[in-house]
């Protein structure tokens, strides 16, 4: 199993962003590309070649779920996790979520101090 | 009609009295007529036995009075001193007229030799005819004592005769001569007058001389002399040769039967029998009978024209008040109380149809009455209302109010089957139905209307109806705006929730990570207000959370996995989550032994649970106090129980407890952190959970909060369930 390193983050809130991207940069040292939307994200993917995408769900133009499924198209996303980030957490939503092939939730409003362990413990059960 | 059935009755009953009568009369004449045949027979017994006493009396005295009169013609005889012809014929012309009175026949005087020296009735030859051979002469001129002959024939009257002697005796006594009578058998009946005796019924009288056995007279002269017959040739002298005096002869000329009745002279050796035909007595007694027959028949039709017309007179009110009541139900005349000046039964008929009536006309009202009532009810009601057949399920009615809500009219939903109404995609119509009809129960069923797209409504239904004939009436309420209020809020809740997390994300994460001191740039003036800020965010989001939560419990949709968890991993869970809370606040979190005990509940909502109540008994407790979990099991429960050191809970407000957004201190929610829907949400957690929650405090010395859970899931429940408003309302609430 490698080492989790690089993970995309794609939220179109830019403040959201930024605090993740601290949290997992500074706190889990690990290597963040930060997308404003899922057309950037799917964009980037190829070059980027994330190891885990952290998705928002509402997003304007195309949602969370619909870049789910776009990103599963692509070859170099075969086997990558992606982790759905969402304020939108009923049970029925969340079960949803995995339906479609997420590989967990992490519910906003999140602890950055503890985000990056439950980002690993996400990673880790992922290879299990 | 129903006339000619009572008719009949009346035939009946007239049918019944007349026969019962008739035969009564027959059955009275055949007895009567029996009786009167015995009476008569004894009655004419009677009579013919006293008859024949009297013509012996008769006879007797007949006979005596000629012997008495004989005596004294011999008396003055006498007196002269000697019987001799000049003597004789003086004393027979000084008494002739008597003489021919009691001897028409004629009496004959003989001197003491027996020689005929006197007679009555001149005979030629006669006088010195000598008569002392005729053995009567003889006896009465030796012994000088009268007698009577037995019949002989007269020798000069050569004729059956008898004769009466008396002797003419002087005064020492000695025989002078002989006065004698003759009475002539057959000319002279001793017997008419005994024969007149005998109350107009015939009777043959015959006056036999036993001895000589010959007759000595009969009601027919000519018998006299004549020798009785033999046996073989008369029944009658052969019953008299057998001892009888009395008794019944059939007689073979008339065919019916003869009495006879015998008395004895016996001075005389003589019987005295007379004979009568009983056919007399019948004759007698048919002009009777017939006479009672007429009468009888006369009466049996009187009685016959009386109970015809009391029959009449009873049957006809009673035929008319039918024929009214015919009319009546046919609808020629008004219902209507029948009149009737009776007091008999047929009175208490009528009156007693009448209240009936009544009753039954008041009934209608009341019925007519409830259903205008329950018409309008129908006609009126907010809710559509249809009427179903139970077996076809077709529609029968359907009120105004279905009408404008599906915009069919109410004629092209009669006789339609109602399963035609259901848009698709649901359950089978009978599923849905079964489901409505449920007490207290109801189904969603979504109807098609008549142009275009569909409506959803609660429906509820119940079976009304007589029991041969059951319908199904089904309520259906419109709920489209209800739904579309609840999406609408749904929808509210889901984006504000969302839209209060997006902005509280950045703000608790940067704060908190500023706070966190990762970035090594924060200002030390600004540490408390950056910590002020972080709290403050965690009590937004926790406010969210307890918000969602209390919605969800509200609407049912809260979703438990109820499983079975280790007690003692989930305390110790707590007890880490909390440990941090625990340790600012600086009081002691003590478990109790582990002890291997499950409970039946959801892992995260009993997480919740506890968090809740731990967080409550350390919010409250004053630093260096210990907050102590004790565990309690029965065999299906097991309770939980967080003491605390703290302040206890006023009384005041001990009943609100568990009520929402309640804190005893308005100011306590900001002071020590909370939502104020802590234990309210609780509460509705462990009642979700099948459990029970419950606490005591004394103000000062701490409260006891305890949590009751089942150790096995009860039978017959399924998760979830929804929370319930409380029924109890006490201290304990399950």
């Amino acid at each position: 199993m490698n080492k989790l390193e690089r993970i995309m983050h794609i939220e179109d809130d830019p403040s959201i962003q930024e605090v993740a991207r601290v949290a997992l940069e500074i706190v889990g040292g690990f290597t963040v590309k930060s997308c404003d939307s899922g057309a950037e994200g799917l964009a980037q993917a190829p070059a980027f070649a994330p190891q885990l995408v952290l998705l928002d769900v509402m997003m304007p133009g195309m949602d969370g779920p619909q870049t789910l499924i776009e990103l599963q198209k692509l070859s170099c996303m075969q086997g990558v996790p992606v982790v759905f980030m969402t304020a939108k957490a009923q049970t029925q939503e969340v079960s949803g979520y995995h339906n479609l092939g997420a590989a967990g939730v992490i519910i906003k409003p999140f602890d950055p101090m503890t985000l990056s362990e439950q980002i690993t413990e996400i990673w880790n059960s992922w290879h299990e | 009609m129903k006339q000619p059935r009572y008719s009949r009755l009346a035939i009946k009953i007239l049918l019944l009295i007349l026969g019962a009568s008739l035969l009564q009369a027959v059955l009275s004449g055949w007895i009567t007529q029996r009786a009167l045949r015995s009476d008569m027979q004894d009655l004419l017994i009677e009579q013919q036995t006293r008859i024949n006493r009297n013509a012996v009396q008769l006879i007797d005295r007949e006979l005596d009075i000629r012997q008495q009169f004989l005596a004294t013609l011999a008396a003055q005889l006498a007196l002269s001193g000697r019987a001799s012809y000049p003597a004789a014929q003086r004393l027979i012309d000084s008494q002739r007229a008597n003489i021919n009175h009691y001897f028409p026949g004629g009496i004959l005087i003989l001197n003491d030799q027996g020689v005929a020296i006197g007679e009555s009735t001149h005979v030629e030859g006669r006088l010195g005819t000598r008569y002392a051979d005729r053995p009567h002469i003889k006896q009465a001129l030796s012994s000088g004592q009268p007698n009577i002959s037995k019949p002989i024939m007269g020798r000069t009257l050569n004729a059956p005769i008898i004769s009466i002697s008396a002797p003419v005796k002087n005064a020492r006594g000695e025989v002078l001569g002989l006065v004698a009578g003759v009475i002539e058998l057959e000319r002279e009946n001793l017997f008419d007058a005994a024969v007149n005796l005998t109350l107009g019924v015939p009777s043959r009288l015959f006056v036999l001389d036993t001895t000589h056995q010959i007759y000595v007279t009969a009601t027919d002269p000519k018998l006299a002399m004549q020798p009785l017959p033999d046996s073989a040739d008369s029944p009658l002298l052969a019953a008299l040769r057998s001892g009888q005096s009395s008794g019944l002869l059939h007689n073979s000329e008339t065919g019916g039967d003869d009495l006879f009745i015998a008395d004895d002279m016996p001075h005389l050796g003589w019987r005295v029998v007379s004979l009568t035909a009983l056919k007399q007595i019948t004759d007698k007694l048919d002009p009777i009978l017939s006479q009672r027959l007429i009468i009888g028949l006369i009466f049996f039709l009187l009685l016959a024209l009386a109970l015809v017309l009391l029959l009449r007179r009873a049957m006809n009110p009673l035929s008319a008040a039918a024929h009214q009541i015919t009319e009546m139900m046919e609808g020629q005349r008004p219902i209507q109380p029948i009149r009737i000046d009776r007091t008999d039964e047929v009175g208490h008929l009528v009156h007693a149809f009448n209240q009936l009536s009544q009753r039954q006309q008041q009934q209608a009202r009341e019925l007519q009455r409830e259903r205008d009532l329950l018409r309008s009810q129908f006609d009126q009601s907010s809710d559509a209302i249809v009427l179903l057949d139970v077996h076809s399920l077709q529609i029968l009615e359907a009120n105004p109010q279905c009408t404008r809500l599906l915009g069919y009219s109410a004629e092209r939903l009669r006789g339609r089957p109602f399963a035609e109404l259901l848009a698709g995609d649901q359950p089978p119509l009978p599923a849905l139905l079964q489901q409505a009809m449920t007490e207290a129960g109801h189904c969603i069923m979504a109807l098609l209307r008549q142009f275009g797209g569909s409506v959803h409504c609660e429906v509820t239904g119940a079976s009304v109806g007589l029991p041969d004939q059951r319908q199904l009436m089904l309520n259906l309420r419109d709920i489209s705006e209800r739904l579309r209020n609840e999406q609408l809020k749904n929808d509210f809740v889901s984006t504000v929730s969302h839209e209060l997390r997006t902005p509280l994300t950045s703000i608790y994460g940067s704060l908190r990570l500023v706070n966190s001191g990762v970035l090594h740039s924060q200002p030390e003036q600004a540490a408390s207000l950056l910590q002020a800020a972080e709290e403050n965010s965690q009590r937004l989001t926790a406010l969210i959370n307890d918000l969602l939560d209390i919605d969800k419990l509200e609407a049912g949709k809260l979703e438990l996995k109820l499983q079975q968890l280790d007690l003692d991993q989930q305390l110790q869970d707590a007890r880490r989550l909390l440990a941090s809370t625990a340790a600012e606040a600086e009081v002691r979190l003590q478990l109790p032994a582990p002890h291997g005990l499950h409970i039946m509940a959801d892992p995260q909502r009993f997480q919740q649970v506890l968090a809740n109540l731990l967080s409550n008994a350390i919010k409250f407790s004053p630093p260096g106090a210990v907050v102590e979990i004790a565990t309690q099991a029965t065999e299906q429960q097991v309770r939980l129980v967080v003491i605390d050191q703290g302040e206890g809970i006023p009384l005041a407000f001990q009943a609100n407890v568990f009520k929402r957004f309640a804190q005893a201190d308005a100011t306590a929610t900001r002071q020590r952190g909370g939502t104020g829907l802590g234990l309210a949400i609780t509460h509705s957690l462990v009642r979700a959970m099948h459990g029970a929650i419950g606490f005591s405090s004394t103000p000062g010395q701490g409260s006891q909060f305890w949590v009751s859970l089942p150790r096995v899931l009860p039978p017959n429940t399924y998760a979830p369930r929804s929370a319930a408003p409380d029924s109890n309302g006490s201290k304990a609430h399950e």
